[in-house]
């Protein structure tokens, strides 16, 4: 094992493994790690299949310090959904759209006109050099005060809608020309790029290692960070950030000019958080041609994919039919297929209870609506029933004869993993890496096919034989490639080796 | 088959209903058409003759405040300083000279307190706003123990114009907080029974004192029975700066609408009503602003439909300018003749109808700078607006011109709003764009 010896206090001469969430102990062996995760959206605020994971991650990794910066929006009072173990602690919340305002300008010399304007060309722009974009996020990060001053400015303004027309007329290979932006949208798009800046100036605490768990808005504070100390980064993905924007968008009523913002947003995020990231771990090999045709080498993508915790033995399937969900209502998940396919299913056998777990994220009200408004218009009544969040995914999957998962965008599905493990065959879409999660385990179908779906789904109710025996399959295919033990010590190898760089950087 | 470059492209074009907006969008649609990402990502191709036709209707989202909650919230305010005022009138009338000074003292630290917590919690919606006054259960328990321990004494022996000036900030704050909980009907009725039980000639100090100490506890029972809400308000540093205009518009009402002893507390009330009014009027016309940023305008600075946005911003400032002093002249002139036939008008009626007309202006003028971030701007014109009103009594002395120097004061501090927000009517989109 890599030793990455950080010179501590001496006077840090408390008992070994004792440890708070105001500090952490002090440590004996000088060889701990201290890792800063990012998170976007999700730990350890959210339910969700990658909070579990890094809930998993940080409470077996105990031979690790982890330090916590999530990244949230909208503004809102939180209280932590995952309590952080012993050897973690909360090193601050960055809240994009909430109501902090960075200090005053105490030096008006330091306003930068032009900065709205080149955060839009690095950011929007097609043919564009992320690593102009990663000097100018560290001249926010060196200038916090005068972000806000610098967007307040007329000047800056006009800059800005100049050069995002040059945006909007940019000719490239790649690109359809045409894109419309009106007003209302480049308002938007300028507040957006204020929040770019404010992330870039948000102050992090060093650590040995970087770890960021989405190749979006985490990357941000990250690549400033390593441009600035030299700290590595390794970037999990669970989805492919950029492609699942894509997604959002191709399905959107938004205006070009929105879906314009929304991608190329996302596309220059993931292009310098793949420029910076030290290794990139994948959690499944399906998502490697999208990172190495966004510019990450080969040889610095490293697939890792999920484990979860397995028993020997597999408890017995309920009685009745019950099919089993477990997701968050968000258009990714298609719960809209979900509930068609639970109707066709429900044209065959009545008898059938489809019961979904998942809570519905802020920002997807509408979604969830519209959910409701389709399950009342294919009365599915009491059959298919919306049970909330629940704290014990495990324990609804174990009420399951089948698990259903209709999702248009996977990384590597934590519960279908969950539903291996409980030797409950699995229907679920062929997206991401449910295929290698669940190879000979289950039975799939393309996105969105709802004839397809069902039909698997019917399948297993009428042979419950063929059910049981894909179930036993699974979970001996978890036992044998999916267990925690080994996902937790690719993780360690993998941080360590990350921490090896900068060592070897040093030295260098 | 083969899935061709064009192939790819049809069926790309069938999925989304256009082009694609660039090689990475061709690539996703091909993928959950089934096309592995390898396979998509080599024959992915933007259509680059098709050009980006959208029929998607535009759903912006521009941060701004709550126009019409401000307007309500304003208004509420406006009749609590109305209501108050009617009440503190036999108060004084009875007090005399100290309770003019209470007046003066509270006015100001009232409107300092009120415009605080409004700007606090502008970025709330209406059940937050409600809801965070449940933050300040110490804060208003605090101030029952003040007023029980340091208020009645002080009133009852030691220092009557600051008891009187705490007994007045008390229930004018509560206004607020009432308000918010849905109330506004309860405080009403305390402020009309403490008006009646100083008309029964029952003894003032102590119907203050019971007042304000009824209006701390329903403060108390309004915060403590809210819910805590999860959304988060904003700063208390900008706060703090709207409360500082909150207390220099207070500080110019009581230099032009001092109630004497020679001005009837009745046709103070009255005069209070057309700039009321008036300000309803104003932010009716004035929330069209938040609407002006409709989709399809050209980013090109000189389109026509952004022109078109510019004239029609700075028409919904002059509509709003215009529908004040309509309303307000109109009502002031009604209300005139009913004080004439009520006897209650004086010779000087004309004078304080103009005077609280001109500052209602001035008031609406600085909460619209104020949510539009310019709050510097507000502060500045308010100092202006005082320094004109000092100047003129210093060089005027207190009679002739010198009377109405506050009334110049007043003018002053209209124009110049009034000025700096036409200016700013005149560009809303980058006016929308720098409210970061």
């Amino acid at each position: 094992m890599i030793r990455v010896a950080r010179v501590r206090d001496t006077k840090e001469t408390a008992p070994e493994g004792k440890s708070s969430l105001v500090a952490f102990p002090p440590r004996a062996r000088r060889e701990r790690l201290t890792v800063l995760l990012v998170t976007e959206g999700t730990y350890p605020y959210v339910i969700g299949g990658v909070s579990t994971w890094c809930d998993q991650l940080l409470k077996n990794l105990d031979d690790v310090d982890w330090l916590v910066v999530p990244i949230v929006a909208g503004g809102l009072k939180r209280e932590p959904f995952y309590p952080l173990p012993e050897n973690a602690r909360l090193a601050g919340v960055v809240d994009l759209w909430g109501p902090s305002r960075p200090r005053s300008p105490l030096n008006r010399a330091t306003r930068r006109t032009d900065l709205a304007a080149e955060l839009a060309r690095l950011l929007l722009g097609w043919d564009t050099d992320p690593s102009r974009l990663v000097s100018l996020l560290v001249w926010c990060h060196l200038h916090p005060d005068a972000i806000v001053p610098s967007f307040r400015s007329r000047q800056s303004w006009q800059l800005f809608l100049e050069r995002l027309q040059e945006v909007m007329t940019e000719s490239a290979k790649d690109v359809t020309p045409g894109v419309q932006m009106d007003m209302a949208t480049a308002v938007s798009c300028y507040q957006t790029l204020s929040w770019v800046a404010r992330t870039a100036a948000t102050q992090l605490p060093s650590a040995d290692v970087l770890h960021v768990t989405a190749a979006g808005w985490a990357g941000v504070p990250a690549l400033v960070s390593k441009a600035l100390t030299g700290t590595p980064i390794l970037l999990t993905e669970h989805g492919v950030f950029v492609r699942e924007a894509y997604l959002a968008a191709a399905r959107s009523r938004e205006s070009s000019g929105s879906r314009l913002l929304a991608t190329r947003l996302a596309r220059s995020f993931a292009r310098a958080t793949y420029l910076g990231a030290d290794l990139v771990a994948p959690v499944t090999e399906a998502h490697c041609p999208w990172e190495t045709a966004l510019g990450v080498p080969q040889d610095r993508i490293r697939p890792i994919p999920n484990g979860v915790s397995v028993g020997e033995t597999i408890s017995p399937a309920p009685g009745d039919k019950i099919v089993v969900t477990v997701g968050r209502i968000d258009p990714l998940k298609d719960v809209k297929t979900l509930l068609r396919v639970a109707g066709k299913v429900l044209e065959r056998y009545p008898e059938v209870t489809f019961l979904h777990y998942g809570p519905i994220p802020a920002g997807q009200e509408a979604y969830a609506a519209a959910c409701r408004r389709l399950h009342e218009q294919l009365r599915l009544g009491q059959s298919f029933v919306f049970k909330g969040p629940t704290t014990d995914p495990r324990g609804a999957i174990r009420g399951a004869n089948v698990a259903l998962m209709t999702s248009i965008s996977e990384g590597f599905p934590i519960a279908v993993l969950e539903a291996l493990s409980e030797g409950r065959p699995v229907v679920t879409t062929a997206v991401g890496g449910v295929l290698e999660a669940m190879k000979g385990a289950g039975l799939t179908a393309g996105p969105r096919d709802v004839d397809g779906l069902s039909d698997a789904v019917c399948a297993l109710i009428a042979d419950p034989v063929l059910a049981r025996t894909l179930g036993v399959r699974g979970h001996a295919r978890v036992r044998r490639h999916f267990d925690q033990t080994g996902f937790v010590h690719s993780y360690r190898k993998a941080l360590f080796d990350v921490a090896e760089c900068r060592t070897l950087r040093r030295r260098a | 088959m083969k899935l061709t470059n064009e192939l790819a492209s049809q069926r790309v074009r069938a999925a989304l209903g256009r082009a694609p907006q660039d090689r990475l969008e061709a690539t996703v649609v091909l993928e959950s058409w089934g096309v592995s990402p390898d396979l998509a990502l080599a024959v992915a191709r933007p259509d680059r003759d098709a050009g980006l036709l959208s029929k998607a209707p535009l759903n912006p989202t521009i941060a701004h405040s709550n126009s019409l909650q401000d307007a309500l919230e304003i208004a509420g305010l406006l009749a609590g300083i109305m209501a108050a005022t009617m009440c503190a009138g036999p108060i004084i009338s009875r007090l005399g000279g100290s309770a003019v000074d209470a007046w003066r003292i509270a006015l100001p630290v009232t409107l300092f307190l009120q415009w605080t917590l409004r700007r606090y919690h502008r970025t709330l919606s209406a059940r937050a706003r409600r809801e965070r006054l449940s933050g300040f259960r110490s804060a208003v328990w605090g101030g029952t123990a003040l007023s029980v321990g340091i208020m009645v004494p002080a009133m009852l022996v030691l220092c009557p114009v600051a008891g009187a000036a705490f007994a007045l900030v008390v229930l004018w704050t509560g206004c607020l907080f009432l308000s918010r909980r849905g109330w506004a009907p309860v405080y009403v009725a305390l402020l009309l029974a403490g008006a009646l039980a100083v008309g029964l000639r029952l003894s003032v100090v102590p119907v203050i004192a019971d007042e304000s100490e009824t209006m701390l506890v329903l403060m108390v029972i309004a915060v403590v029975s809210s819910h805590r809400s999860q959304q988060l308000p904003g700063s208390w540093l900008e706060a703090l700066r709207s409360g500082c205009i909150g207390a220099l518009l207070g500080c110019l009402i009581v230099n032009v609408a001092l109630p004497g002893s020679t001005t009837s507390v009745e046709l103070l009330g009255l005069a209070l009503a057309p700039s009321l009014l008036g300000s309803v009027v104003w932010f009716y016309f004035v929330a069209a602003f938040w609407r002006l940023l409709q989709p399809g305008i050209g980013l090109s600075q000189g389109s026509d439909s952004l022109m078109a946005t510019h004239r029609r911003s700075r028409l919904i400032n002059l509509s709003g300018l215009a529908g004040y002093g309509v309303t307000t002249v109109i009502i002031s002139f009604a209300a005139l003749m009913i004080a004439s036939a009520l006897g209650i008008s004086s010779g000087d009626s004309a004078v304080i109808f103009l005077d609280l007309g001109t500052l209602g202006l001035a008031g609406v003028l600085f909460a619209w700078l104020d949510v539009l971030g310019r709050s510097g701007a507000a502060l500045a014109v308010e100092c202006s607006a005082l320094t004109v009103c000092l100047l003129v009594h210093v060089l005027a002395g207190s009679g002739g011109l010198g009377s109405y120097g506050d009334l110049f004061g007043a003018v002053v501090a209209v124009i110049l709003a009034e000025a700096v927000t036409y200016r700013l009517h005149g560009e809303p989109e980058w006016l929308s764009a720098r409210m970061l």
